[in-house]
């Protein structure tokens, strides 16, 4: 069947699905909506509704980004837009339901935004909210929209219009337009993604791999999960799209075990593609053959680093090689392969849809393109949002995750081993790559952690380098012993029994982790420390010479506290 | 770190033959090694050190191998736990937000520290690598349960089972996963 008579029939059933002549309540269904209580909210839902006799279609969707507003869910009626209320209780739930559905009350008091281009009742259109107004949403534009189950959902809105498109072209002509795009790894190195499917191009060798990286570990960014849960089928026409651009015919997902909602999803997108002809043999009738194999991490950090994932799937510990050889010419089984992150490759289809130039067009001169961030911690709004490069962080922090000012110590973005620095330097920053390596630090996976005011900054670090040393894959040393040497180091501040000298120590021994180290984890596992060192150094010497913890969360040791 | 021992149990009865039949598919497969472990895991409990070599036999592997993978790898047990997992976020947000004090109030309560086993058998406590739903910190798992925003106050509620939690989205800790049903909304 071509892609044509795929997608008429697919509009039809979209058209259908949103012109309904039954009132339909959408669940907003990703993990943190089920945690937020999603299931029961749908059981209220289903009760209210059996209880008003009312027909009505229950369905699902991924998360929109607003996860302080879990569990959300929209309804439209026959005629009339659809509209997100949240956040919900289960009482809460039956009793809209009872007033919208029942009565035809839109209950303005719990509306968060409407999907219509004028105001409904008062309640404005979703992109002219504060969460969405600043938003340029590329790879979510389906999440939350879509049911990310339904095949036809993501046909209707642009599906698999990218891959139609680059099967026109050469290999060459996709790896050049996705150069041209700007498009920089989001995993957290931001390498130029065109010049690393161009290394794996030339590689010689008939049997290639493309691998997405979807092991996403940094603590804080979930920016992975919102695709996959959102939108996989997008995710896997993006890893189709790299496959024909490197000459692959096999692809690997490896997706951390702490998401099994989205390894359920890419799973059931991957058996619906299958179904209609989109993956596996002659995909849309060309000579272009592709399969994807989805593997289940069981929990290691070091999965997420490309050289311990590809040892992962290679059925061995997740212990990274030496680079060079780079994966791009001996990667999976020491094939040529291409390893990306989820929304590197989310990406993709949109850029051959709409070509590069509208890609490069977006974001700011150095760096392009849109980026998704995610924003947790001490702040009252916390989610993710989709932004061009270029939002000043101050907007991001203090107005879309509405951080309190008066409440604000510290920023880390980008996962456990990365900077920490003092609120108020982040609060003068625009989000952007190069901009933020010029201010010497670095967005990473774009996860912002904000650290308020009641939090202990060394207790911090030491919880960090616990995890960081606990996931150290021991293969060489000064990443073993470095970050084992900065934990004993941390605990004994912690407890108390810090020497004056400590401080010093992790301090000198930070170029030997940095420089000695094999992989990415071992280069930037001191960042932490030296960064709290550098700007929080008199709560460190409070610890140190005090004997005391100012925040009361360290546990100071009796015989420490006694002296 | 100390690593509590639980009571000792028997070999289980029947293994070599009950996992041949568990590693079929993954036969003569040497990348399968992890997929085959959780099997193992999902039977068992934990993965008995007696299986491995019979699973290297099948998957084509050294039993080292088996044995570092094992160890290696966060959701896999190389000895039995206690009736019920206990996990704590360990990720950064978590921490910020409070996860010392909660693991102080555990540690109070049932005397155990990271990858400890209480004396009966009941409890074990083991960090949950981030579930990266940071919105909800700080974030425990009882099992299958899941609770979330855990202030150390609620910390004895959960234990008494007095905290409503939220069923489904277990990650591969060994307990019989529930039907998908039930975890898919």
């Amino acid at each position: 069947m071509t892609l044509e008579t795929l997608v008429a029939e697919a509009r039809g059933r979209w058209e259908r699905k949103t012109n309904p002549d039954r009132p339909r309540i959408i669940i907003s269904a990703g993990s943190c909506g089920i945690f937020a209580g999603a299931r029961k909210v749908k059981a209220a839902v289903v009760d209210a509704l059996k209880r008003l006799h009312v027909d009505a279609s229950v369905e699902k969707t991924g998360c929109v980004g607003l996860c302080w507003a879990e569990p959300m869910l929209d309804i439209q009626l026959p005629g009339r837009p659809r509209v997100a209320y949240g956040p919900l209780t289960p009482a809460g739930a039956a009793q809209l339901i009872e007033d919208v559905v029942g009565r035809g009350n839109p209950r303005v008091d719990k509306a968060l935004y409407v999907y219509a281009d004028a105001p409904y009742e008062g309640i404005p259109p979703r992109d002219q909210t504060d969460w969405f107004k600043l938003q340029y949403r590329v790879t979510q534009r389906n999440a939350g929209i879509i049911d990310p189950e339904d095949l036809d959902d993501y046909l209707a809105n642009g599906g698999y219009e990218g891959l139609a498109r680059a099967l026109t072209m050469t290999p060459a002509e996709v790896v050049e337009a996705v150069k041209k795009a700007g498009l920089r790894g989001c995993g957290g190195a931001a390498f130029p993604t065109g010049l690393k499917w161009e290394f794996c191009l030339r590689a010689r060798g008939t049997e290639k791999y493309v691998i997405c990286n979807a092991d996403e570990g940094n603590a804080g960014t979930w920016k992975d999960r919102l695709i996959m849960e959102g939108d996989p089928f997008q995710l896997i026409e993006g890893i189709t799209i790299a496959a024909y651009a490197n000459g692959a015919s096999r692809g690997f997902i490896y997706i951390r075990d702490e998401y099994p909602l989205a390894s359920s999803r890419v799973r059931t997108a991957a058996e619906k593609l299958r179904a209609r002809g989109l993956l596996g043999d002659n995909i849309l009738g060309s000579n272009f053959s592709f399969d994807l194999v989805i593997r289940d991490g069981a929990g290691s950090y070091l999965c997420g680093e490309e050289m311990g994932l590809i040892s992962s799937i290679e059925g061995d510990r997740a212990m990274p090689r030496s680079r060079p050889p780079f994966p791009a010419t001996n990667g999976l089984f020491y094939k040529p392969t291409v390893v990306n992150n989820v929304e590197t490759l989310a990406n993709v289809p949109q850029i051959i849809a709409r070509g590069w130039e509208w890609y490069a067009g977006l974001g700011t001169e150095r760096s392009k393109g849109v980026r998704t961030i995610t924003v947790s911690g001490a702040v009252r709004r916390p989610g993710g949002f989709e932004l061009p490069f270029g939002v000043p962080l101050r907007t991001v922090i203090l107005d879309l995750a509405q951080a309190d000012p008066t409440d604000l110590k510290a920023v880390q973005m980008g996962g456990p081993a990365s900077n920490i620095l003092p609120a108020d330097f982040v609060l003068t920053l625009p989000l952007g790559l190069d901009e933020l390596r010029d201010a010497g630090t670095t967005m990473g996976s774009g996860g912002f952690v904000v650290v308020g005011r009641q939090s202990c900054i060394p207790n911090l670090v030491l919880q960090l380098m616990e995890f960081l040393r606990d996931e150290s894959c021991g293969k060489c040393f000064p990443c073993q012993m470095g970050t084992r040497a900065y934990y004993n180091t941390l605990l004994r501040i912690c407890r108390g029994e810090g020497r004056p000298e400590d401080l010093d120590f992790m301090l000198d021994i930070a170029p030997a982790i940095q420089f000695g180290s094999l992989c990415g984890h071992g280069q930037v596992a001191h960042v932490p420390v030296v960064d709290t060192i550098t700007h929080f150094r008199a709560e460190y010497d409070v610890h140190i010479r005090e004997r005391r913890c100012p925040q009361g969360i360290c546990e100071i040791s009796p015989v420490a506290a006694a002296v | 770190m100390s690593e509590s021992q639980p009571p000792r149990r028997a070999v289980p009865a029947g293994l070599e033959e009950r996992v041949r039949q568990l590693l079929a598919p993954f036969r003569g497969d040497r990348t399968m090694t992890v997929d085959a472990l959780k099997v193992i895991q999902q039977a068992y409990g934990y993965v008995p050190p007696e299986s491995l070599r019979v699973a290297a036999e099948e998957l084509g592997v050294s039993e080292n191998t088996l044995d570092g993978i094992l160890h290696f790898y966060e959701f896999l047990f190389p000895r039995p736990v206690g009736e019920r997992v206990i996990r704590v976020c360990s990720g950064t947000v978590c921490q910020a937000l409070g996860v010392p004090v909660i693991l102080r109030r555990i540690r109070e309560r049932l005397g155990l520290r990271w990858y400890e086993t209480t004396p009966d058998g009941k409890y074990t406590l083991m960090p949950l690598p981030c579930y990266n739903t940071c919105a909800y910190a700080p974030i425990l798992q009882i099992d299958t349960l899941t609770f979330v925003r855990v202030t150390p106050e609620q910390v004895d509620e959960i234990l008494d089972g007095r905290l409503e939690g939220v069923e489904g989205l277990p990650c591969g800790d060994g307990k019989p996963t529930p039907p998908r049903e039930e975890v898919e909304l």
